[in-house]
């Protein structure tokens, strides 16, 4: 029986010994908020630390997002980026994403306020009601909607609403605001990183896993080829989307983010033809779009580096690392007549 | 179905309830079913290929053993099943190469004639232990195998089919005519060497490839600092990967109430080539000794018919490791080294080992460079890419700190033993041992699930 207590004690001193551990060096806990409309997020002002890729540790705003406090006043100029987690950005410190490197580089050009508004996740679906609670914190006078080629389908997944004629009027979100059983999880992951870590780490696989064993399955792709088809179906919520944004009065451009997997020959774009479907969609709408994946083949041919991906992950995938995100906003800082105009 | 991944925890699960349930006497049955399912999972025109083979050696076992007595008899069946088995293995894994030398001999196009062969995962393991096992029951060390049932599943056991150890008919037929079956002891004991080799893939090698591989891919655009550091993280990753598999082999066969030899032995503590090739693959550098060296001649006759005795045996040693004159050029600075080190030992001159180990470690480091190399060219970029060249410096602090951990963990496995009772006179206790037990195998899993990535890739010895 004292052997038992002895055990227990060194597994709790253990456990304890592993919570500090991860939180030093792989994540910091998750701190969630729920955001009307929008979902969950940040806590305001929380810590962040990310070593998937690299190494970030950084602290959200005021609002949940990853910014430094917003100025007071607001600049003359200001300019909303969204997107969802490479636009966010949490791989890389906060001061070497390309919303702080764009804004930086702008400094000496008439200053402009560049806010991050990238939500790990998230979809363009979610992007006007973004916009709508961002408007009275940031006032922005420029909108810049970055789309990777995971954005390009995922807003299919939403059922969409229609007026009796047909017409589609906005999509149909299942974020609800958390129940009791929901703030007992978000309290839990909110003070242990351990959990935390090991809820995203498997939580993909394990429900991947259960859904092809009760399938009778055992192949399964973890993350399932999207199709162009995909796309076919999610083209009208583009148009919609697209539509909702020109209609606050600001110019709209779109980003198209790198999604490029770089090999010793070469480079080879991805999912091209869903990238040239899009550009139809809006260039009908008098959107600009910009191609994110020239700046990162020009820097791969120059330095040999890639602009995506760390020493920790496979070559080439992953999200935007820090040379990356220098290249992007270097080119980027060029297209002020675009994103402002 | 490598074992690092999900669909193999799910088909050992599977196996071993079958395992269970099954009647003792039908246990072989179900193992030789279970290795067949395992390979054809690969590729299922590959069991053809393994049933050949395995048939090929079984009757020629019986013949050389049916006329030992008329030795000229004998040994045609002898070099018939070895003839059998180098054609396979020339054939599938040497056709290409062969038309890339001839092409490039007589200056002409060598893709018009290359041929569209897969390579059969294991082929280079199984050929081996199939002319080892005629050679022996030639040599009459041992019997020959009469059930066709224990011959095939000693060809085709799966724990160590597709990348060793290789094993020994002595070593493994004698196992089946035991009583083997599940047993608590061995099944807790190959868990623990089945973990071992798990976090030596998973935790180390896995992690280094991301490093190594984009280095050896452009060596010309990265610096010197890179580069060494690149080449060190390529030795840890080969040794933990190869090693790393023979100990989930291991763990696996030993689970099933099976020995395998041991295949490493801490090779980059050794303190001279001779050494090293004592501590390294020792299944495949003992064979290329016992079938290939000694019956050359080894060390019996003059000491140049010694050196040439060497060179040949690791110039073949190294072209078994690939179908690719790197792999030749590899295990040719080998043999000159080898044939160095027995010039110097005949010499009468000695070595301290703080002399030779790093000179050793040196030696084999370097020698990585054309292991490692896509080709010659690629080789000699790279060698001079570590003695100053100009590029972007690339200092992973993650391969770093890996890089120092295994250090750290190679210093304490070389002296466990004696640093725990010097340092606690009086330790383990029986209770403390038995804490200390739950503990590590808490640690190591809480470890894994915390730090090994989802998706393991193919171990690097799958592809010989």
């Amino acid at each position: 029986m004292r052997w038992l207590i002895k055990l227990t004690a060194a597994l709790l001193v253990s456990l304890l010994l592993l919570e500090i551990m991860v939180r030093c060096l792989v994540l910091s806990p998750a701190r969630e908020q729920y955001v009307e409309k929008i979902g969950y997020g940040h806590a305001p002002l929380s810590e962040v630390l990310r070593t998937y890729e690299g190494y970030a540790r950084l602290r959200v705003d005021d609002l949940g997002l990853n910014n430094p406090p917003l100025p007071d006043p607001l600049p003359e100029h200001r300019l909303l980026v969204m997107g969802d987690s490479f636009v966010e950005a949490l791989q890389v410190m906060q001061e070497e994403n390309f919303e702080s490197r764009l804004q930086q580089a702008w400094s000496d050009r008439g200053g402009a306020l560049v806010y991050n508004a990238g939500f790990d996740g998230s979809d363009p679906s979610f992007d006007p009601d973004i916009v709508d609670w961002l408007m009275p914190y940031v006032q922005p006078q420029g909108l810049l909607v970055c789309v990777n080629a995971h954005d390009l389908t995922e807003i299919s997944r939403w059922p969409v609403k229609r007026q009796d004629d047909g017409s589609m009027t906005g999509f149909v979100h299942d974020v609800q605001p958390p129940g009791m059983l929901k703030r007992t999880v978000l309290w839990v992951y909110a003070h242990s990183a351990l959990v935390t870590h090991l809820k995203w780490k498997y939580e993909h696989e394990v429900r991947n896993w259960w859904h092809a064993l009760s399938a009778g399955s055992v192949a399964v792709d973890p993350q399932p080829v999207k199709t162009v088809d995909d796309f076919h179906a999610g083209e009208e919520g583009w148009r919609w989307v697209l539509q909702q944004l020109s209609a606050k009065g600001m110019p709209v451009t779109v980003l198209l983010m790198p999604e490029i997997r770089y090999s010793a020959t070469g480079a080879e774009a991805v999912d091209s033809e869903r990238r040239q479907r899009l550009q139809a969609v809006a260039e009908a709408l008098g959107i600009p779009v910009l191609d994110g994946n020239q700046p990162l083949l020009a820097e791969f041919a120059h330095s040999g580096q890639p602009g995506v991906g760390f020493a920790n992950t496979h070559f080439g995938e992953g999200h935007i690392n820090a040379r990356g995100h220098a290249a992007l906003a270097s080119w980027l800082a060029d297209k002020r007549q675009v994103l402002l105009r | 179905m490598i074992f690092s991944s999900f669909e193999f925890f799910i088909f050992f699960t599977v196996l071993l309830a079958v395992l269970k349930l099954a009647p003792a006497r039908f246990y072989p049955h179900v193992l030789l079913g279970a290795s067949w399912f395992f390979y054809a999972v690969w590729d299922v025109r590959f069991l053809l290929l393994i049933g050949f083979v395995s048939g090929v050696g079984y009757v020629c076992g019986l013949r050389i053993w049916q006329y030992r007595h008329a030795r000229e008899k004998s040994l045609r069946a002898l070099w018939l099943g070895i003839a059998a088995m180098l054609a396979v293995l020339a054939y599938f894994k040497y056709t290409n190469f062969l038309i890339e030398t001839l092409a490039w001999l007589v200056q002409a196009p060598a893709e018009r004639w290359y041929q569209q062969i897969v390579l059969p995962v294991g082929l280079s393991f199984f050929t081996f232990q199939v002319i080892s096992y005629l050679i022996d029951v030639y040599r009459e060390e041992i019997e020959p195998c009469r059930s066709a049932r224990d011959f095939f599943l000693y060809v085709a056991f799966f724990p160590q089919l597709v990348a060793g150890p290789i094993v020994r008919a002595k070593d493994f037929l004698p196992q089946l005519q035991q009583h083997i079956g599940l047993n608590g002891g061995y099944m807790y004991l190959g868990a623990q060497v089945f973990a071992l080799g798990f976090v030596q893939k998973i935790f180390v090698a896995d992690r280094l490839s991301a490093f190594v591989d984009p280095v050896f891919a452009t060596p010309q655009m990265y610096d010197a600092s890179t580069l060494w550091l690149a080449l060190l993280a390529y030795a840890v990753q080969i040794f933990c990967d190869f090693s790393g598999y023979s100990h989930m082999a291991i763990g696996i066969a030993l689970m099933l109430g099976f020995r395998l030899p041991e295949n490493f032995r801490m090779p980059y503590l050794a303190t001279s080539i001779a050494d090293f090739w004592r501590r390294w693959h020792i299944s495949l550098s003992s064979w290329l000794r016992d079938y290939l060296y000694i019956p050359l001649g080894g060390n019996r006759g003059s000491l140049p018919h010694t050196y040439v005795n060497l060179m040949l045996t690791m110039l073949l040693g190294g072209l078994w490791h690939g179908a690719s004159w790197n792999f030749v050029l590899w295990g040719g600075l080998h043999g000159v080294a080898l044939a160095v080190h027995r010039a110097w030992r005949s010499a009468g001159m000695s070595m301290p080992w703080w002399l030779g180990w790093p000179l050793c470690f040196l030696f084999v480091l370097l020698t990585w460079v054309p292991f490692r190399s896509g080709s010659f060219a690629q080789t000699l970029e790279y060698y001079s890419g570590l003695v100053g060249a100009a590029g972007v410096t690339w200092i992973a602090p993650q391969v770093v700190i890996l890089l120092l951990l295994v250090l750290l963990v190679h210093v304490v496995m070389a002296g466990r033993q004696q640093w725990i009772s010097e340092w606690h006179p009086g330790w383990p206790t029986e209770e403390g041992a038995r804490i200390a037990h739950v503990l590590v195998w808490f640690w190591l899993v809480m470890l894994l699930l915390i730090w090994a990535p989802v998706n393991s890739s193919p171990f690097i010895y799958f592809q010989f």
